[in-house]
């Protein structure tokens, strides 16, 4: 293998080293594990004879919308939630309250606060703040309560499992300063970026996909004592007798992008195999390009192409090519001497009759 | 001769793929059942050079030519010399051979990444799916490393390229319109009440696509190591011989024979060590996931599956390779894709659903790959 192929193989393993390195936290949520911490029926649904559980999660409930004026379709369960539990603390916190909130208590995030692009960003982040500093369950708007949420106050914190992999974050509870929510909210800053795309932008900024790297970062090298994240699992989030929450008209915050991506799924297949024709094609570009290259004619092509930019910027003048020309004509010139060497040796016979100094008559006359 | 390598190698992949697809959808997931498959795949290598001694034992009716070609081309000698210098040269002859195990060891440890991952994957998606990511997965790998590699010819690359491309974007409509449903496609999974995605497969789906995709990368390695380590040592040492023997019609025949001889000896080698390492994984791994569920049901199709699908893909693609072309040779992995689709279009017909756009992939799969394949004939440099 060439010299210069080698490098180019030892930069792509250096580029793939990077990218597993940049996505490890992405990859690594393709282990689904939210059942090692699954919140079990005996938790949820103890037999009516068993010793009451002590509650660790103070009895407060936080939803969030931009002002007071909630949209009809979601009246209903927000009621439910509020009279189903009497003895709970209910909060709805809203965009002038949230504020207020960040610059009162968190003033170092007040900046990033502001600085998000959607505002779905802020209620996401703010729910984070909420539970770490005062504790309690957050619900989403669109979750309407179906029973008590009593068996969830037992345990340190919760959230619950989403589909396909890892958490989300529109059912959370947790004691105040759980570490996970502390952790959470000291990554916020850091994951603030801009992905281009909105959904991908909100889902990783802020969104379930943000808890959910977050979440196995925390659990990657093991978790504080009491500290464990429970996780509830689908049939007991919805849609069951025995779920503790419904589903309203809701993903309010779903643009064009999401629905787009979320159809992705039906064509899994054709992503993966997306992914590696487009590696492919890059891959063999740069293979064909080599070729040409090789071939010579390339190489030159490009270094004359370099001489004439070189010229046009004023870093190489004309002066410079009619030397390099001059020095050029010499060497050809040179080469013409050193090729005219080979040529017979022209032979001098001198002319002994005409008394030649330099020549030495040794003959015997 | 090619061109029914090339079928026999298409269709031993398609058998051997339906038949481990029907295996796991008709008994229960196993933890061990991709080890198990990958056990008795590979180890079943062993028998290729047996059978091949047997097969020119039988078309030749002349036991003792043929078995000197074969002990000839096994390394066997028929006298030992007992001066000091042969002593030297034998020690060195086995040094040689120790490096040599260690390449056949490399290259089985290869090896039995890429089956145990395409056995581990068949169990998540469906046959078609498998055979289109496995199959595209390896034809640009294999593409790619031996161009770079220089095992191949460097002429048309730029043309060959455009080939690849046509191709790799009829797989992609493919991938993309392809419309039938089983148990693991998944498709119609959206939950149409909240939007949401109920489709428990999904993720299965995802993790197959891409276990196998990234698992049959390592078939571009093995090809590639292959070629230089075990074919052009044989191909060398025969035309030495022919050099020191003087070329005639005879001693090409023989040669051609030593040859195929001396390829399926290293693949048996292979199957062995297959078999000493892979053996007591199994062992290890049947402990606590016993995989002897349904064991009539599963060993009559792993037999077909091995019989008739593993074992002559493997050879005729090996010695597709060597006649032909190594490049000539990737063109099966297209082949694979569309005689995959066929084969459930035919054997599942009243489950299967096909698109338009589809059948458009297919069409320009199928061009692309006929231009790619003549183009490659074209070009033989060996």
């Amino acid at each position: 293998m060439r010299r210069e192929l080698k490098y180019l193989v030892y930069s792509h393993l250096a580029i793939v080293v990077v990218l597993l390195y940049l996505t490890f936290d992405l990859l690594t949520l393709a282990i689904d594990d939210t059942f090692q911490d699954a919140l079990l029926s005996v938790d949820l649904n103890p037999p009516e004879d068993a010793p009451p559980k002590q509650m660790l999660i103070p009895k407060i409930i936080h939803q969030t919308y931009k002002t007071e004026e909630i949209p009809e379709h979601w009246k209903d369960g927000q009621q439910r939630c509020i009279d189903l539990h009497p003895d709970y603390k209910y909060i709805l916190w809203t965009d002038e309250m949230a504020r207020e909130f960040i610059k009162e208590e968190y003033s170092w995030f007040l900046d990033t606060f502001d600085g998000y692009r959607y505002p779905i960003e802020r209620a996401d982040a703010l729910r984070y703040f909420l539970l770490t500093h005062f504790g309690g369950v957050y619900i989403d708007l669109d979750d309407g309560c179906e029973r008590k949420l009593d068996p969830l106050l037992t345990v340190p914190a919760f959230a619950r499992k989403t589909s396909p992999t890892g958490i989300s974050n529109d059912v959370m509870g947790s004691v105040p300063r759980h570490p996970f929510f502390l952790k959470v909210i000291n990554s916020l800053k850091k994951y603030d970026r801009n992905w281009l795309v909105p959904y991908i932008t909100i889902m990783f900024s802020t969104g379930p996909l943000f808890v959910s790297v977050i979440w196995k970062q925390y659990k990657r090298w093991g978790v504080p004592e009491n500290g464990v994240v429970r996780i509830l699992q689908p049939a007991d989030y919805k849609k069951h007798s025995y779920s503790f929450f419904s589903i309203s008209q809701g993903s309010s915050w779903h643009l064009d992008d999401a629905h787009f991506i979320k159809s992705l799924a039906n064509h899994i297949l054709a992503c993966v195999v997306l992914g590696f024709v487009v590696a492919f094609i890059i891959l063999y570009a740069e293979y064909c390009f080599y070729c040409w290259l090789g071939a010579g004619r390339g190489a030159r092509k490009i270094a004359k192409a370099g001489r004439r930019f070189l010229c046009w910027i004023g870093v190489s003048t004309d002066a410079r090519s009619q030397a390099s020309g001059q020095s050029l004509e010499m060497s050809s010139k040179y080469r013409r001497l050193r090729k005219d060497s080979n040529l017979p040796v022209h032979i001098v016979i001198p002319d002994l009759e005409s008394g030649d100094d330099k020549v030495t008559d040794l003959s015997d006359k | 001769m090619s061109a029914l390598l090339w079928v026999t190698t298409v269709a031993g992949y398609v058998i051997q793929t339906k038949s481990i697809s029907h295996i796991y959808s008709n008994t229960v997931d196993q933890k061990t059942d991709a080890l198990y498959f990958l056990f008795t795949h590979y180890a079943s290598w062993i028998l290729v050079s047996p059978l091949t001694i047997l097969y020119y034992c039988v078309k030749n009716r002349s036991q003792p030519k043929s078995q000197a070609i074969a002990m000839r081309s096994l390394g066997t000698r028929d006298n030992i010399s007992e001066d000091v210098e042969t002593q030297i040269l034998e020690s060195k002859q086995s040094r040689i051979d120790i490096i040599h195990l260690i390449k056949l060891f490399v290259l089985a440890v290869l090896m039995a990444i890429g089956g145990y991952t395409y056995f581990m994957s068949l169990k998540m998606s469906p046959a078609v799916d498998i055979a289109i990511i496995d199959n595209t997965s390896k034809f640009e790998i294999v593409s790619l490393l031996i161009g770079v590699c220089g095992i191949t010819s460097r002429r048309h690359v730029l043309r060959n390229f455009l080939l690849m491309t046509l191709i790799l974007v009829g797989v992609v409509i493919v991938s993309y319109t392809k419309a039938t449903c089983d148990l693991l496609s998944g498709k119609l999974s959206i939950n149409q009440e909240t939007g949401e995605l109920t489709d428990p497969f999904l993720f299965d789906r995802l993790k197959g696509a891409l276990i196998c995709g990234l698992g049959a990368l390592v078939n571009g390695p093995i090809i590639v190591l292959w070629n230089k380590w075990i074919v052009r040592g044989i191909v060398e040492a025969s035309d030495t011989d022919e050099d020191e023997d003087g070329i005639d019609q005879i001693t090409n025949k023989n040669s051609s024979v030593e040859k195929s001889l001396a390829i399926n000896y290293q693949i048996s080698l292979i199957g062995i060590i297959n078999l000493l390492f892979l053996g007591p994984i199994l062992l290890f791994n049947c402990r606590h996931n016993p995989p002897t569920q349904t064991v009539g049901f599963k060993s009559a199709w792993t037999i077909v599956s091995v019989l008739l699908g593993h074992l002559p893909m493997l050879l005729s693609y090996v010695h597709l390779s060597e006649k032909s072309s190594p490049e000539f040779a990737t063109t099966t992995f297209i082949g694979s894709i569309i005689a995959t689709a066929i084969a459930e279009w035919i054997g599942e017909s009243t489950m299967t659903i096909v698109t338009r756009w589809e059948v458009v992939g297919y069409l320009i799969v199928s061009i692309g790959a006929i231009l790619l394949a003549s183009n490659y004939k074209s070009t033989k440099h060996f």
